[in-house]
Order: structure tokens, then C-alpha cells, then sequence
């Protein structure tokens, strides 16, 4: 063999574990989403249905609700977490031993699996004995002691706000980081200016920590349209579907009684080319703004 | 003065968020440790008699120490095997370039927008086909295939930052490739392998989603996956849950006060590269 194949080869080699693991748990199995989309698979025989399945998904009630639920976290958690861990950012981008702490704090939560901590939430919302409804009756306003999650309109809401709580410190530590990253003679520049404290903001800040906007928004969205273990812990999509979101939903459909796991891929498909136009989106307009600045 | 009274009040909301992040840790603590009858008429203030009786519960219901085991073995091997071959790859990746070391970088790094859930059922059915259902071997390999895009991504930047002097020198001094990466590059990469191993530690460790697919036997199970099928078995009966809670969220919690900078570094490292 000519030397050059070899060093070739060898360095090919170095790829290969991981291209090998990667194609066959990864890509084989989503490719094979997109195969089993087109036809009636229980999980044991299969026949060509055609677009049936697609079809069939528009035309269901539960699906259409599991995404405008899944669009419903992830704008929620995506803009309130990230307006809340860029004003902790801000206020705690400074020294001192309280600010370490109250870094370290809001950080906690972040570490520990969403799936416990949401049946921790669970007790403290619960109806009855909950510390939610308890510190409610204690401070007399009965009238605000509801059923946090077993009614859909707030059970939505618990789920994007505890997710923003057990998050918020994540997003923090990134635009932190980001913060630290601006240089102070552009401040002192905008100081000679005579720039107030929200035209320095608009005009030095903001635009300086772009890149981690850009990764914040991008690392919420994407994590908001696979939310799963939040939701399995606190109402596991209930009542009936009314707090699914499409990834419990293709969890119930293929796994659940009946096993339609034509139909479950089929739903992933879409779920993969939301995520897709999405992404794509998103990344296109806060890339531009990096530009501009 | 008006300015100093409203730094009051921003403090006191800070302290105040930051109470509302420590107090449902607090709370597991205080109702592991109650009675059932004073965790529900007093659901939260402090224990006036401390009892043990439901760890005792948790601990067997949940064969904790065996699942604890489970969880680290789980972590160890694909955090360590994760490491290695995403290095190798990111390493050859970077420096080799041209269409298809590029190409192929591009592949990989699509696997980062591709939800599991898209690969979730014709996954499980290969993990039976292949005889992994119920195998560590199983679990790990679907790990790693889920960590590669990000970690490679991140090695794959890194390397493209280290001199290549190093790499010459040992080359000519007779090393092999593999021996030049093991001795004189991977080294070199330490502050990316913490990062990879740290944000990937916690990915696995927290994760509920493959346990429960695929290592559905008690004997196998992860801690998160037990406890999720004890509040199954004990439903509503929370004075034995927030003890199992508490086996599952302490030793982490003990973990992170005294590892809290280099965890946070690490975590933020991964998110400002990607």
C-alpha cells in the first residue's frame, strides 16, 4: 500500500468509534422514523399506508393540542427565562460575598433531574395540604387557594414556571459570563458620553453579550421543545392530554396501550421539522444581529 | 436617599428569589423527617420529632445502594468512553480538514437538532433486536450516541486552538499516531475533557427518559427511574417519597456546595464555546 493510503487510513481511524456509534444508535433509527412514518407498524408487521399517518395527524384533536401546548412552553419559558436571567446578570455582575452566594443559590436547582423536583413541586402545590395553598390561607386570600394542577390553564403555567425557576440560575451563569466578557473602557467611554444608565444598556451591553443571546435563546428553545420529565413528574399530561407536549405525546402513543408506533414516528417527524424551521430561524436573525453590532 | 431605599428593595427581592430557590430543598428535608400525621397538618415547619422510619422504606423499596451503583456505573462509562472517542474524532476532525473531514464534521453536528423522540421507537426496537435491552452495554452505547454531536463539537474547537509544535516533535521522534495522541494531545485537551465530562456527568446522572426505556428490570434501574416507580407504588403517600427524594437530591446537593465553581465553570465553558 502507498504510505499515503496508510497515514490515511490510520487517521480515518480515529473517527471511526465514533462514526460507527453514532450511525448505527443514532442516525439508522431516525432514518428508520421516517421509513416507519409511511406505514402501519405495531412494532411487528408493517404495510405501506402511504401518507395516512400525516394525515390522520391533522385531523386529531390530542396532536394538534400536544403542539400548540409544546409552542405554548417553549415561548413561555424561552422569553421569561431569559428576561429573568439577564436582569439577575445584571444585578449580581459585581463582587461580594452575598452575590457569590445568591449566584450560587439560583444556580441549585439546575443540577438536580427535573423529574425529582417536579414531584417536589407536585406536594407544594397540591390542592389541600400544599405550602402553596397553606401560606395562601395563612395570609387570609382564600380566594387565590386553587387546584394548581389539576386545572389545564394554571397546570400550564406551574409547568413553564418551574421549569423557569429550576433553569433561570443556568441562563444566569451564561449571560454572566458573557457580561464579564465586556472590556470596561467601552463603560468609561460611554460615561465620558454622558450616557444614562438604559442608553448604556441599549448601546454597550446588549449588544456585546449577542453571542450569549444567541446560545441562551437557541439552548431554551431547543430544551423547551423536548420538555418531557417536568411534565411526567407534576401532571403527566393530564388532565385527560390537556398539558401534553408533543414529546409525552409520542411517549403515550408508542408506548402507552395500543403501541401505534407507525403513528408515533410519524408524529417525531414533525416534531423534528418544527424543531428544524425553527432552529433555522432563529438562528438566521440573532446571527444577522451579531453582525450588525 | 430615594436611590439607597431602592437598592433595599432590590436586595430584599434578590434574598427573596433566592429563598424561593433554596426552600423546596429545605422542605425535603423537613418533611423526610416528620411523621405522617405532622407532615400533614404542619406541611411546613420544621420537624418537632424527628423520625427515620420512612428512610428505611426508601432505602429498600428503592434497593438503593444497588441503584446508586447502577447510576454511577452509568455515568462512569459514558462520561470516560465519551471522552475518548469524541477527542479522537474532534482531533482527527481538526486536523485534517478538507471536504471530508468537514463533510463529516457537518454530520455529526446535525445530530444536535434531531430530537430523541425521533429516533425513540425504531431505537428501542434495535436495542431488542441486538439483545441490549436490560445491558449496560445497551444504555451506554445509546448515550454516546446521543453525546457525540455536542461533545465533538466541543473538542473539535479546542483542538483547533492547540499548537501543533507538540504534536511534530513526537512525530518525529518515532512516535506513533496513537501514541502521540494518548501521550502529547489528549493531555493537552484537559480543560475540554472537564467540560465534556462534567456537562455530560450531569446529562447522564438526571436522566430518566433511557433508564425507563430501556433498562426496564428492577435490578438495573437508575435512581431517578426508581424513584419514579416508587411515587407510582406509594402515590400521595408523601412521607415516604420526600425520604427518597432526599437519598436521590442530598448526596448531589453535598456534591455542589463543595464542587460549585468548577461545576458552574464547566457548564458555562460548554454553552460559550457552543
Amino acid at each position: 500500500m502507498r504510505y499515503h493510503t496508510v497515514i490515511r487510513l490510520k487517521w480515518f481511524l480515529f473517527v471511526v468509534p465514533a462514526l460507527l456509534i453514532y450511525l448505527v444508535f443514532f442516525i439508522v433509527p431516525s432514518a428508520s422514523s421516517a421509513f416507519y412514518s409511511l406505514t402501519d407498524w405495531d412494532g411487528i408487521s408493517y404495510r405501506f399506508v402511504g401518507m395516512e399517518n400525516y394525515i390522520k395527524m391533522f385531523q386529531d384533536d390530542k396532536i394538534a393540542l400536544a403542539f400548540r401546548n409544546t409552542l405554548f412552553y417553549a415561548v413561555g419559558i424561552t422569553i421569561l427565562q431569559n428576561v429573568s436571567g439577564l436582569a439577575m446578570a445584571l444585578l449580581l455582575d459585581r463582587k461580594g460575598r452575598g452575590v457569590s452566594a445568591l449566584r450560587m443559590f439560583y444556580f441549585m436547582p439546575a443540577v438536580f433531574s427535573p423529574l425529582v423536583l417536579g414531584y417536589v413541586w407536585g406536594f407544594m402545590l397540591e390542592p389541600n395540604i400544599g405550602a402553596v395553598n397553606s401560606l395562601l390561607g395563612a395570609l387570609h386570600l382564600p380566594s387565590l387557594q386553587l387546584d394548581w394542577l389539576g386545572n389545564p390553564a394554571y397546570g400550564k403555567w406551574m409547568i413553564v414556571l418551574i421549569t423557569v425557576w429550576q433553569f433561570l440560575g443556568y441562563t444566569m451563569v451564561i449571560y454572566l459570563a458573557g457580561l464579564q466578557g465586556i472590556p470596561a473602557e467601552l463603560y468609561e467611554a460611554g460615561d465620558i458620553d454622558g450616557a444614562g444608565r438604559l442608553s448604556r444598556f441599549r448601546h454597550v451591553t446588549f449588544p456585546l453579550i449577542a453571542p450569549s443571546f444567541t446560545i441562551n435563546i437557541l439552548l431554551t428553545t431547543i430544551g423547551c421543545l423536548k420538555l418531557f420529565d417536568q411534565i411526567f413528574a407534576m401532571t403527566r399530561g393530564g388532565p385527560g392530554y390537556a398539558t401534553q407536549s408533543v414529546a409525552t405525546m409520542i411517549y403515550t402513543i408508542g408506548f402507552g396501550p395500543g403501541g401505534k408506533w407507525g403513528y408515533g414516528t410519524a408524529v417525531s417527524i414533525v416534531l423534528f421539522l418544527f424543531i428544524l424551521i425553527l432552529t433555522v430561524f432563529q438562528v438566521t436573525i440573532l446571527r444577522k444581529r451579531e453582525v450588525e453590532m | 436617599m430615594r436611590r439607597s431605599s431602592g437598592r433595599i428593595v432590590v436586595q430584599a427581592a434578590l434574598w427573596a428569589l433566592a429563598l424561593l430557590h433554596v426552600y423546596p430543598l429545605i422542605l425535603i428535608l423537613f418533611s423526610a423527617l416528620k411523621s405522617k400525621s405532622e407532615l400533614a397538618y404542619f406541611p411546613f415547619s420544621p420537624p418537632k420529632r424527628i423520625t427515620f422510619e420512612h428512610f428505611h422504606t426508601a432505602l429498600e423499596t428503592m434497593s438503593y445502594f444497588r441503584s446508586l451503583f447502577n447510576t454511577v456505573l452509568l455515568t462512569a462509562l459514558s462520561v470516560g468512553l465519551i471522552t475518548l472517542i469524541a477527542s479522537a474524532a474532534g482531533y482527527a476532525i481538526a486536523r485534517r480538514g478538507g471536504w471530508f473531514y468537514n463533510g463529516l464534521y457537518l454530520f455529526f453536528l446535525a445530530g444536535l437538532i434531531v430530537p430523541f423522540q425521533m429516533t425513540m421507537i425504531p431505537l428501542y426496537k434495535l436495542i431488542i433486536k441486538l439483545h441490549l435491552i436490560n445491558t449496560f452495554t445497551g444504555v451506554t452505547s445509546v448515550y454516546l450516541s446521543l453525546l457525540i454531536p455536542f461533545s465533538l463539537f466541543f473538542y473539535t474547537g479546542f483542538v483547533k486552538n492547540v499548537p501543533k509544535e507538540l504534536e511534530e516533535a513526537a512525530v518525529i521522534d518515532g512516535a506513533g499516531m496513537l501514541r502521540t495522541f494518548a501521550s502529547v494531545v489528549f493531555p493537552l485537551l484537559k480543560p475540554a475533557t472537564a467540560t465534556v465530562a462534567v456537562l455530560n456527568a450531569f446529562v447522564v446522572w438526571n436522566d430518566f427518559l433511557m433508564p425507563l426505556l430501556f433498562l426496564p428490570s428492577r435490578g438495573k434501574q437508575t435512581l431517578v427511574v426508581q424513584l419514579f416507580n416508587f411515587v407510582g407504588q406509594y402515590f400521595n403517600n408523601w412521607s415516604p417519597i420526600f425520604a427518597a427524594i432526599l437519598l436521590i437530591v442530598y448526596p448531589m446537593l453535598i456534591v455542589y456546595l463543595f464542587a460549585q465553581r468548577f461545576m458552574i465553570k464547566g457548564i458555562t465553558a460548554g454553552a460559550m464555546k457552543g
